[in-house]
């Protein structure tokens, strides 16, 4: 895979995004000054744990975000254009058309009570110039293209009648109906079983070289990302505390928690039975942040500085930030690859 | 470590549906569909498969949460399913069970000095001896003193599954099934209970039925893996030679898909085709989505030893390529 193509400028960028929770108990920062870039052709992840904050961002994206919740400051630019200035008259032509989305669960994002068909047709009617007739043809087409057989047939079936890895298939159909240069997919295979898995996220990469389009990968899963995405946000408490291009980030990261990350997940190569390196406490509760840095009370490298001030996100070279007064060195349990290969 | 705690025979579940006066098809699922284990005391077996393999259901046919259709299933000597309620009392106590979902499973109306206390009842303690045994159960899960007199939903996902674990270790079981104790767990937070699950194995000398879809995670915590797929156990091996040398298909399909997280490593591989899941067919029940299968494969493949302590039930486990 290729680590950065200079591609001129982003599809999609995120500047200084805020989206706040305003609820009983107080402000909640889900996400805390956001910055992110996505590339034409390529795959951005958006890694972190529950409550990081990485699916309010994806949300915020497509400002879908629901009160309490609310996107207090930034820019999201589509290109050039500040979706954050649009009317939702506006910003409904853009999703769909121009910004697609998939997310977790494909059961609750298809409809019941209509065939796959319609939402399908839908999508296509209120995007394109497409008559009925039209619509229909090319959604046969878009339900083979997303490898489901006997589309014909299939087009007019229930979401019920479908597996969930077919829904989920039907759900990348909707969302890269009309082409969109950028699509939004939150944990698009935690539902799905590991088999189901490797198989949608391959259909991901072929319509991704087809299209050209720009992904936005929002998961918990280091493996998906590191087999899928050319560069990776690491999201903590509100923030992106680390962004790397890949290799970069699985090989030398920089940021303690990032690190922690990396050495807590069992893999089928490191020997049994063995305790795991674990990152110790919990997640900081929202409403409670620590002042400084908001890890440092689970970090083991912490330092007077990490509570006085925030750590900006500094410059390592090579398209790679941290946002860590220290930057330990980085180093894994030994490991080897998959050994067979 | 080499006498078997458990010994499963047979074990069948079949799940009835449909049928009705509605005028729905009947059809039967073949749940769990003949299977035979053993579980060594001391040891952890593994049980991985993807959802609908039978996995969960196993587990609780062990321990009667379900009954079932047919097969036998033995605690030391002593057979499971024709015991009464009553016989199958004193029994409970040596098995416990902790659920994946810590939400789900804990009454919310409770203090966790309550949960505790109502797990330790078949005991029979003093008050005073109770106290101090909450105070002991909750200083081995890594939980403080003073967490008693809290309600489960003032804590986290992974202190919740402490908790759990805790209730469970209340009557000193000498065997815990774990149905995917941690899957709904952050990775932090993941890695946090299955040291403590690790750790208590070794201090209590438990005996444990591992299940979960996350066939790293399995590996980590078992000597022995069984890999299910629709109702049948189809491959046992110790954990090393699962991942090294596996004889199975569909153990291969399972190992190649999984995301390695390196990006130097290889790819996840997409094996079946998209609409052959989980169709049942007559013989070997991988044949629809297996890329070796031949005529032969409508013939049954029984499950038989192809090299000391590794089980495949596949015609062709001699012969498949290494990996």
């Amino acid at each position: 895979m290729t680590e950065s193509l200079e591609a001129a400028s982003p599809v999609l960028s995120i500047r200084n995004l805020k989206t706040h929770f305003f609820t009983d108990l107080g402000v909640v920062p889900a996400v805390d000054g956001v910055d992110l870039e996505v590339f034409a052709g390529q795959t951005l992840g958006v890694v972190g744990e529950s409550g990081c904050g990485k699916s309010v961002t994806g949300l915020s994206a497509m400002r879908l975000v629901a009160p309490p919740g609310k996107i207090v400051s930034g820019e999201i630019l589509l290109r050039d254009e500040n979706l954050l200035t649009l009317t939702e008259k506006e910003m409904q032509q853009r999703r769909g058309r121009d910004l697609g989305m998939i997310f977790q669960e494909p059961m609750t994002s298809l409809d019941p009570l209509y065939p796959v068909r319609d939402p399908l047709m839908e999508a296509l009617l209120a995007h394109t110039a497409m008559t009925k007739q039209e619509a229909l043809q090319e959604s046969i087409r878009l339900l083979g293209a997303v490898g489901i057989p006997n589309p014909e047939k299939r087009v007019n079936s229930y979401p019920h009648e479908l597996s969930g890895g077919m829904r989920q298939r039907v759900m990348i159909a909707v969302a890269l109906s009309c082409k969109p240069a950028v699509l939004i997919a939150d944990e698009p295979t935690t539902a799905l079983d590991v088999t189901v898995q490797a198989q949608i996220l391959a259909l991901l990469r072929d319509l991704q070289k087809e299209t050209g389009t720009a992904i936005l990968m929002i998961t918990h899963n280091l493996g998906l990302v590191a087999e899928n995405c050319q560069t990776v946000a690491v999201m903590y408490a509100g923030k992106v505390v680390e962004k790397a291009p890949v290799r970069t980030l699985f090989k030398n990261p920089r940021h303690p928690y990032t690190q922690g990350l990396l050495r807590a997940v069992p893999r089928l190569d490191h020997p049994p039975k063995q305790p795991l390196p674990t990152i110790p406490g919990m997640v900081p509760n929202p409403l409670r942040l620590p002042t400084g840095c908001r890890f440092r009370s689970r970090c083991l490298f912490a330092i007077d500085k990490c509570a006085a001030e925030q750590p900006p996100l500094a410059e390592l070279g090579g398209g790679h930030v941290s946002a860590c007064w220290v930057q330990p060195e980085f180093s894994l349990v030994p490991s080897e690859t998959r050994a067979a290969s | 470590m080499t006498e078997p705690l458990i010994r499963v025979e047979n074990l069948t579940k079949h799940f009835h549906s449909g049928g009705g006066f509605l005028g729905g098809s009947a059809s039967t699922v073949r749940a769990v569909d003949g299977i035979s284990f053993e579980v060594l005391r001391g040891e952890t077996l593994g049980l991985v498969g993807e959802s609908g393999s039978g996995k969960s259901t196993t587990g609780r046919l062990l321990l009667r949460l379900v009954e079932p259709t047919s097969g036998m299933a033995y605690y030391e000597n002593q057979e499971l399913f024709g015991l009464s309620a009553s016989e199958m009392k004193p029994l409970r106590r040596k098995m416990q069970i902790v659920f994946q979902d810590p939400y789900g499973s804990l009454n919310p109306r409770m203090t966790v000095s309550n949960i505790l206390r109502e797990g330790l009842e078949p005991l029979g303690l003093s008050r005073t001896e109770e106290e101090a045994e909450i105070t002991r159960l909750l200083e081995i899960v890594g939980l403080r003193s003073t967490h008693r007199n809290r309600y489960p939903h003032e804590f986290s996902g992974g202190q919740r599954q402490r908790i759990g674990i805790a209730r469970a270790l209340a009557v000193k079981p000498e065997f815990l099934i774990a149905d995917e104790p941690v899957s709904a767990l952050d990775v932090s937070i993941q890695a946090q209970v299955l040291n403590l699950l690790l750790e208590l194995q070794q201090r209590l000398n438990l005996t444990m039925l591992f299940i979960a879809h996350d066939l790293a995670v399995v590996r980590h915590m078992s000597d022995r893996i069984a890999v299910m797929y629709l109702g049948k156990i189809v491959e046992i091996a110790e954990s090393g030679q699962i991942y090294l040398n596996p004889r199975h298909p569909y153990t291969r399909s399972l190992l190649a898909a999984i995301p390695i997280p390196d990006p130097d490593a290889k790819p996840a591989e997409t094996s079946a085709d998209p609409g052959a899941q989980s169709v049942r067919s007559e013989g070997c029940v991988f044949r629809s989505r297996c890329s070796f299968a031949t005529d032969k494969c409508a013939q049954e493949p029984a499950l038989v030893e192809v090299e000391p302590g590794h089980l495949s039930a596949c015609h062709f486990a001699n012969t498949l390529p290494s990996l």
